[in-house]
């Protein structure tokens, strides 16, 4: 396959999960209109999700779910020097996700909650870039299938690519949703980075900040406008928390 | 050219819409969709809304300068590239019912993609498109085309004008592409006396009796150049969130983008709509960014619709819809941040002649 007359070789790429709900690997399995296209791209040794080779000698690693047991540490390392590129997939794998609310407990009382009297060995939910360095992030729950063949373009062939900088207030001016600000509920996307084409505000509901923060928000200004509209601190701080992008500046 | 204009009645005027579409034209109107009023083109003349006041949650500059457009597509084959331009209008288009603010910010983006060198895109469609605004009979809580130099029944950028009056539609031709529009004037059409001037005047004092907002004076525009650098902007600029909402649905706005699309097989090269109010609107190459802080952006977009003009007498870039005011999350309204910014600048003045 040429392009701009190089030939370029199908990179072999290996797609693994650790914590999550294995989403964001079946959402590249689902857009069936490219599917066929991208698996012409690509060459997959490791895709528990859409085949059974679990070969090795990957150069890119697509890794989805957050690193929360021991064992994962040891597998993720493994990932890492087995990989040119690692690429962290989804919410969970690019700031630990919906996982990451079990860290405001006490662990042994999580592990009660959930597994009772057979409790199972578990660690403080982290990031995949809390372990090992990660090379490229795509956000989201799910990740956007488009993204995800923009990017693997770029590390294909070089293709320019960027991530939207601007919040995910626009996308939804783009398509029309009347904002769900005005229709009272709490939103996110003034300050959330934008690119998923704000599904949910168009099936109105608030942004939850799935892709974490937009470059540049004014977050102070933020708060203030969700308090003025008489959101508690209780329902903004929850809403920030909870796919742990806004860690650090929340 | 004299003046021609007549009295419709509302079934007259749906006739006349009619009349539009099965001449093959794309008729653009204001139309209902899940409770918001938008511009879309019609497939039936029932469907426009012909309301005496309100307005679209859109502009309809969408329609001269699309929200993303390529430029250019190119397949590759082999070593081949193959260049395809994008299509030139298919047929004339007529926008239908913009309200006189919104048909003064056509004018603003043909200052922009009409004077100096002309965008073919934008020239293309532009000249195959005839405008035929609706005065407003009421004001919505958020319009202020009169603090900046507009009216409601205002003619700037209009080919024909409808006016809601208690005795019909009034339908003013003011251009000859206007006229050039509808051909044969149907005979059952009531010629509208001269008189009627008198009820217009009407409508636009008790129209403009309901905008209650100050006006925003010409010489401002020098006041706001001049404090450039006040700090002022830094406490104005604050409770911007940077969302850009506000460039989004503003009529005159006509900032872009240009982004490069492609796989292994083709792409393309798209325009579309930016603004100034983005941090990387100005990221250069380099790395280097000329407006790196939220004050100066936000500065910027409020000074290029009031303060920067090549001529004091140049009207100002913003028509006063009002949109950005009604839309914004934070409730910014920039009328209040002119007048806020000139009284600041003007204090500081005043303190330094003591």
């Amino acid at each position: 396959m040429k392009y701009l007359g190089i030939e370029s070789q199908r990179p072999k790429i290996g797609v693994f999960d650790f914590t999550g709900c294995e989403g964001c690997q079946l959402q590249l399995a689902n857009k069936e209109e490219t599917l066929a296209a991208f698996l012409s791209c690509i060459d997959v040794v490791c895709f528990r999700e859409i085949s059974s080779a679990s070969g090795e000698g990957f150069t890119i690693a697509l890794v989805e779910g957050a690193i929360s047991r021991e064992d994962e540490v040891e597998r993720i390392r493994w990932i890492r020097e087995q990989a040119e590129v690692l690429v962290a997939l989804g919410s969970c794998a690019c700031f630990g996700g919906v996982n990451r609310l079990k860290n405001d407990f006490d662990l042994d009382e999580a592990n009660r909650e959930v597994y009772g009297d057979q409790p199972k060995p578990t660690l403080p939910v982290r990031a995949i870039n809390e372990v090992v360095p990660v090379d490229l992030e795509i956000p989201g729950c799910p990740v956007s299938k488009a993204e995800v063949e923009r990017v693997v373009q770029h590390l294909i062939w070089e293709v320019p690519f960027r991530f939207p900088a601007y919040p995910v207030c626009l996308e939804c001016k783009q398509r029309y949703t009347v904002c769900v600000f005005e229709m009272g509920e709490l939103c996110l996307g003034p300050i959330t980075r934008a690119g998923c084409d704000a599904p949910c505000p168009a099936a109105g509901l608030g942004c939850w900040g799935c892709r974490g923060p937009a470059q540049e928000t004014n977050f102070e200004e933020f708060l203030s406008v969700a308090r003025e509209r008489g959101f508690s601190e209780d329902e903004i701080v929850d809403r920030l928390a909870f796919f742990g992008g806004f860690r650090g500046i929340a | 050219m004299d003046r021609t204009q007549w009295l419709l009645t509302e079934s007259q005027l749906r006739e006349w819409v009619r009349s539009l579409l099965d001449a093959g034209n794309s008729v653009v109107a204001p139309v209902e969709e899940d409770g918001v009023l938008l511009f879309r083109p019609l497939t039936s003349e029932e469907r426009a809304i012909l309301a005496p006041s309100g307005k679209t949650r859109w502009s309809p500059k969408e329609f001269l300068f699309p929200r993303s457009e390529p430029l250019y597509r190119y397949t590759l084959d082999g070593g081949e590239v193959e260049i395809e331009n994008p299509p030139a209008p298919q047929r004339p288009q007529v926008l239908f019912g913009v309200r006189s603010c919104d048909a003064g910010g056509l004018l603003r983006l043909d200052e922009i993609f009409l004077s100096g060198t002309k965008d073919p895109l934008y020239a293309a469609r532009r000249e195959s498109t005839t405008v035929v605004s609706m005065a407003c009979a009421a004001a919505d809580p958020e319009c202020f085309c009169t603090a900046v130099g507009g009216s409601p029944v205002g003619e700037e950028g209009s080919d024909l004008q409808l006016v809601p009056l208690e005795e019909g539609w009034l339908l003013r031709v003011l251009t000859e592409k206007g006229e050039a529009l509808f051909g044969d004037v149907d005979e059952r059409w009531q010629d509208a006396p001269a008189a009627i001037a008198k009820e217009v005047e009407k409508l636009e004092r008790r129209v403009a009796g309901q905008i209650e907002r100050s006006p925003v004076k010409q010489e401002w525009s020098k006041t706001l150049e001049d404090g450039f650098e006040h700090e002022a902007w830094d406490r104005l600029a604050q409770h911007c969130l940077g969302c850009s909402v506000c460039a989004y649905v503003c009529p005159s706005c006509s900032c872009f983008d240009m982004n490069h699309e492609a796989n292994a097989w083709c792409g393309e090269q798209c325009r579309s709509w930016d603004a100034c109010t983005f941090a990387i609107f100005t990221h250069h190459a380099s790395g280097h960014n000329p407006r790196s802080t939220h004050q100066e952006r936000y500065r910027q977009r409020v000074l290029h619709k009031f303060a920067f003009k090549a001529e004091d007498d140049e009207p100002f870039r913003c028509v006063g819809c009002g949109r950005c005011v009604a839309l914004c999350p934070a409730g910014l309204d920039i009328v209040d941040t002119v007048t806020a910014a000139v009284a600041a600048i003007r204090e500081e003045g005043a303190d330094a002649a003591r």
